[in-house]
């Protein structure tokens, strides 16, 4: 025979119940999750697929201070120094010249990274054609960009870091490219 | 049966109701070549859009039809105008738009890097909200005058 208490215990089990099966759900679902590919390794003129396009990133250098060009997005902050990777892209035949420099400007802006010797990530700063970054506007390449990054003035050993935005299974998802051979 | 019984058969019955809901949910939606887009990140072409642009510019159409008759009060129309408002938003959905123009993570440059496709879906989208609004306005009665001249 059940008694009243009994009746007030098993009538508050279903709190308990959902409780628990939030709880495991949320554990599961943070112990299910899929573990993030480590970066994948290339070298500097590797060519990245990345779909519509290819990329690669050919060198770094420091910008000087002042810089050469008036730009704002090259002058570093106190603290602060400027860094420039030149890449190339191929590909994208199918779109305007405005429309291609929209893409790679967004692109290069949104997916690259550097992180340094202390695993300090950096997004870029700004990205701009070779020949901006040259003052010398359309004097260059069209497929020339340069990505400005401003990191730790003291910071030192760089990685590029490409996002693959929509990687195929047997591709990458995160490229890391040294800077520094 | 005891409440507490009565209680777990309720919770399955949930749980077992739920996960047929879930199940089922996909057998009527109607498939579409707009499904997919809105996951990818990069480089939708215009020419891999195209199939589903032209059922956007078709449900764009479709609920076109439907919302002249409304001006001009026949409330008929309610109904199929309602269900081609639905299609018409559940495929600009499909596309992943909405989010493009929502989100600060995802690059609506990015995903359509084509000026022109990027301006034919901002059409898109300003036309659903308008039809959209003419239908809300539809049924709060501002086209009672049978003249169709809209207020």
């Amino acid at each position: 025979m059940r008694t009243p208490a009994d009746r007030s215990l098993s009538g508050n089990r279903l709190p308990v119940f959902a409780f628990v099966a939030a709880a495991a759900l949320g554990t599961s679902w943070v112990a299910c999750r899929p573990e993030p590919k480590p970066p994948t390794r290339f070298s500097l003129g590797d060519p990245l697929e990345l779909g519509m396009f290819t990329l690669k990133a050919r060198r770094m250098e420091t910008v000087a201070s002042p810089p050469p060009v008036p730009l704002g997005s090259l002058s570093a902050q106190p603290g602060e120094k400027v860094i420039a990777v030149f890449v190339r892209w191929d590909g994208l035949d199918g779109l305007t010249p405005m429309d291609r420099r929209i893409f790679v400007e967004s692109f290069l802006q949104h997916r690259l990274a550097v992180v340094d010797e202390a695993d300090e990530r950096t997004p870029a700063f700004h990205a701009m054609s070779a020949g901006l970054y040259h003052g010398m506007p359309g004097g260059l390449p069209e497929r020339e960009w340069v990505v400005v990054f401003h990191v730790w003035v003291d910071s030192r050993e760089f990685t590029l870091l490409v996002e693959h935005p929509d990687p195929d299974p047997t591709g990458f998802e995160l490229a890391a490219i040294p800077l520094t051979r | 049966m005891d409440r507490s019984a009565a209680s777990w058969v309720r919770c399955v019955t949930a749980l077992i109701t739920a996960a047929l809901g879930f199940g089922c949910e996909g057998a009527v939606v109607q498939a579409s070549a707009c499904d997919g887009l809105g996951d990818r990140k990069m480089g939708i072409t215009g020419v891999e859009y195209a199939p589903c642009a032209d059922e956007l510019v078709s449900a764009l159409d479709s609920l076109r039809l439907y919302l002249s008759p409304l001006v001009g009060d026949d409330s008929s129309a309610f109904d199929p105008a309602d269900r081609a408002y639905s299609r018409l938003r559940s495929l600009i959905v499909e596309t992943g738009v909405i989010r493009d123009y929502r989100s600060v993570t995802t690059s609506e440059v990015e995903r359509w890097p084509e000026g022109t496709v990027r301006a034919f879906n901002r059409a898109v989208f300003g036309a659903s909200v308008q039809y959209g609004s003419a239908l809300g306005a539809a049924r709060r009665g501002l086209y009672e005058d049978a003249s169709g001249q809209i207020p």
